[in-house]
C-alpha cells in the first residue's frame, strides 16, 4: 500500500457550537494537504458569515446547505474520487443539516464506495449539546472515523470522551500564544508558509515560533492519518485471519 | 393458478400524481420479483409508456376493444399483477364500465384481487370522488393516497370533514405519498427512466448516465420511504398472496 492510500481525502470539521476553532482547524488541514503536495479544494459551509474562504479564495466555494444546488455542489463533489483532497467547514448553524443530508443520502457510503478517505474532525467542549451531537454521530455513522478535537485555548476537553477512544485519540490543537493570533488572522499569510518559514516581514522569533506551531499540528494530522492506515490494516488483517 | 391481480390508479382529477404512484408501483412490484404489466390510458400519448416502455401499453379505456385487451387477457397473461393508469376524469366511467362487464362481480366473488390506488388531490371535490369511488369497492382493497410529492398542502382539507368521509368507508385505508426534493423530481423527468434506474445511475438503456449523487440520494430516500407503506398496508400479499415473503431489492442501492 503506498503512502497515499492512507491520505484522507475529505476532511470535515464542524461542531454544533459557535466559536470554537472550526474555521481555524479546517484552515490547517487545508494547508497541510497542501504542505503534502496535494490540490485542495475547501468548501465553506457559513453562507452568512463566510471566513474561510478569505484565506482560499481560488479553491473555495461557500456553500448554503439549505439550497438543492449547493448540495449538489457540495456532495457531488465529495463523492467523485479524483486526487483532490475536499476540506469542509461546516458552521454550527448547518451542522445538523450537513449530516442530516449526508445520512439521508447515505454520502459516507457512497465514498467508502469510490476508496475516498473521511475523517470528521469534531470540535468538543463540556457543553451538553457538543456532546449529544458527538454520540449521536459516532451513533450514526459508526463506519466512519469521527475524531474529537481538543482545542486547548478555547475550551476543556471531556475527559470521559477520551477515555473512551480506544483506537482513534483525540486531536489536540496546542494553545496558540496571544502575539501569534494576528498573524495566523492575517488572511494574506498561511500555514503553508509558516510551515516552511516563509513569514515575510516577520520578526524572526515570531517566524520560529509560528513554524513550530504549525509543524507540531502538521504532526498531528501525519499522526492522525497514520492512525487512519493502521486501522485499515487491523481491519485487514482481522478479515484475513 | 394464481388469481389474477389488477390496481387501478386514478383520480377525477388531473396532476395529482396517478403516474407517479403508477411508476413507484411498478418499480416496487419489479424490486419483489412479480411480473407485472402496465396500461397506460393517457391514449394516444401515455406518461406511464415514457417511463416504463418494456411492461406498458397505451389504451383507450372508452374502446370496448382496448378493454377486451386488457381484461380478456388476465387469466392467459404471464404477469401476475396489471397495473392500470387511469386517465384524468375516467376513474368513475372505468369503475361503472367494469361493473357493466363483471369485473366488480368477479372480484367479490374473489376471482380477481382487485385493489384501487384513489390519488387525492388538494381540494374538497377529492373528498366527494371518495364517496362516489367507495360505492365501487365495497369488496375490494381501496387506498386513499394523499400525494404530497408536489408539495401538495391540501388547503380545504378540515381533518374533520376528511375523517368524516373517511370513516363511512369501512374498507378506505390511507396511505402517504412523501413529497420529493423538487429538482430531484425534474431531474427524473427530464431523465425519462424508473425511479429505479435514476437511483442505479443508469440511462434508460442501462448505460451508465451521469445524475447527481445527492439527487440520486433524495430519490433513493424518497422511494425507501414510499415502498415503506406498500410494506405497510402489505401490498404484495394483496396481489400474490401465496408468495413467499421475498426482500425487494430496496432501490436498487449501490
Amino acid at each position: 500500500m503506498t503512502s497515499k492510500a492512507s491520505r484522507a481525502a475529505v476532511y470535515i470539521v464542524g461542531a454544533p457550537r459557535p466559536r470554537i476553532g472550526k474555521t481555524l482547524l479546517a484552515r490547517l488541514a487545508a494547508d497541510y494537504a497542501r504542505t503534502d503536495g496535494r490540490q485542495v479544494s475547501v468548501f465553506d459551509i457559513n453562507p452568512h458569515d463566510p471566513v474561510i474562504s478569505e484565506y482560499f479564495p481560488r479553491s473555495s466555494r461557500v456553500i448554503d446547505i439549505q439550497q438543492t444546488a449547493d448540495q449538489m455542489a457540495l456532495f457531488d463533489a465529495l463523492v467523485r474520487n479524483d486526487g483532490v483532497t475536499k476540506v469542509v467547514d461546516i458552521g454550527h448553524m448547518s451542522f445538523q443539516r450537513f449530516f442530516t443530508l449526508a445520512e439521508q443520502i447515505d454520502a459516507f457510503t457512497e465514498m467508502r464506495r469510490h476508496r475516498i478517505e473521511v475523517i470528521t474532525l469534531m470540535l468538543m467542549d463540556l457543553h451538553s449539546t457538543t456532546r449529544d451531537a458527538f454520540a449521536d454521530l459516532t451513533a450514526r455513522f459508526p463506519d466512519s472515523l469521527t475524531v474529537p478535537v481538543e482545542n486547548v485555548a478555547v475550551a476543556p476537553f471531556p475527559r470521559d470522551i477520551a477515555d473512551g477512544q480506544d483506537t482513534n485519540p483525540p486531536f489536540r490543537l496546542p494553545p496558540l500564544h496571544l502575539g501569534l493570533r494576528p498573524f495566523v488572522a492575517n488572511p494574506n499569510r498561511s500555514f503553508f508558509d509558516f510551515h516552511d518559514g516563509r513569514a515575510d516581514g516577520v520578526a524572526p522569533a515570531t517566524a520560529l515560533k509560528l513554524q513550530e506551531w504549525t509543524r507540531e499540528v502538521f504532526l498531528a494530522f501525519r499522526e492522525l492519518e497514520l492512525g487512519l492506515l493502521l486501522r485499515k490494516l487491523r481491519s485487514s488483517l482481522l478479515k484475513a485471519s | 393458478m394464481a388469481k389474477p391481480a389488477v390496481i387501478l390508479v386514478g383520480a377525477d382529477k388531473g396532476g395529482v400524481g396517478k403516474t407517479t404512484v403508477s411508476r413507484t408501483l411498478l418499480d416496487y412490484f419489479a424490486a419483489n420479483r412479480i411480473a407485472t404489466r402496465a396500461f397506460d390510458t393517457e391514449s394516444p400519448r401515455g406518461t406511464l409508456k415514457r417511463f416504463h416502455p418494456d411492461v406498458t401499453e397505451i389504451v383507450d379505456m372508452t374502446s370496448v376493444a382496448d378493454q377486451m385487451k386488457i381484461f380478456d387477457t388476465l387469466n392467459t397473461t404471464e404477469s401476475s399483477v396489471t397495473v392500470i393508469d387511469v386517465r384524468a376524469g375516467l376513474l368513475l366511467q372505468t369503475l361503472r364500465s367494469l361493473r357493466d362487464i363483471g369485473f366488480i362481480d368477479a372480484a367479490k366473488r374473489g376471482q380477481i384481487a382487485f385493489t384501487v390506488f384513489h390519488i387525492l388531490g388538494p381540494s374538497i371535490a377529492s373528498l366527494d370522488e371518495i364517496a362516489e369511488t367507495a360505492k365501487f369497492v365495497t369488496d375490494s382493497k381501496y387506498f386513499l393516497a394523499k400525494n404530497f410529492i408536489n408539495n401538495t398542502t391540501f388547503f380545504e382539507w378540515d381533518q374533520a370533514t376528511y375523517n368524516s368521509y373517511f370513516n363511512k368507508i369501512g374498507n378506505a385505508v390511507d396511505i402517504t405519498i412523501p413529497k420529493l426534493n423538487e429538482l430531484a423530481c425534474e431531474q427524473v423527468e427530464l431523465a425519462g427512466v424508473p425511479f429505479v434506474s435514476f437511483i442505479a445511475n443508469k440511462l434508460a438503456d442501462g448505460a451508465p448516465a451521469n445524475y447527481s449523487f445527492v439527487l440520486r440520494g433524495y430519490v433513493r430516500h424518497w422511494l425507501g420511504n414510499v415502498w415503506a407503506e406498500y410494506d405497510r398496508i402489505r401490498l404484495t400479499d394483496i396481489v400474490v398472496p401465496n408468495q413467499d415473503a421475498v426482500q425487494p431489492q430496496r432501490a436498487a442501492q449501490g
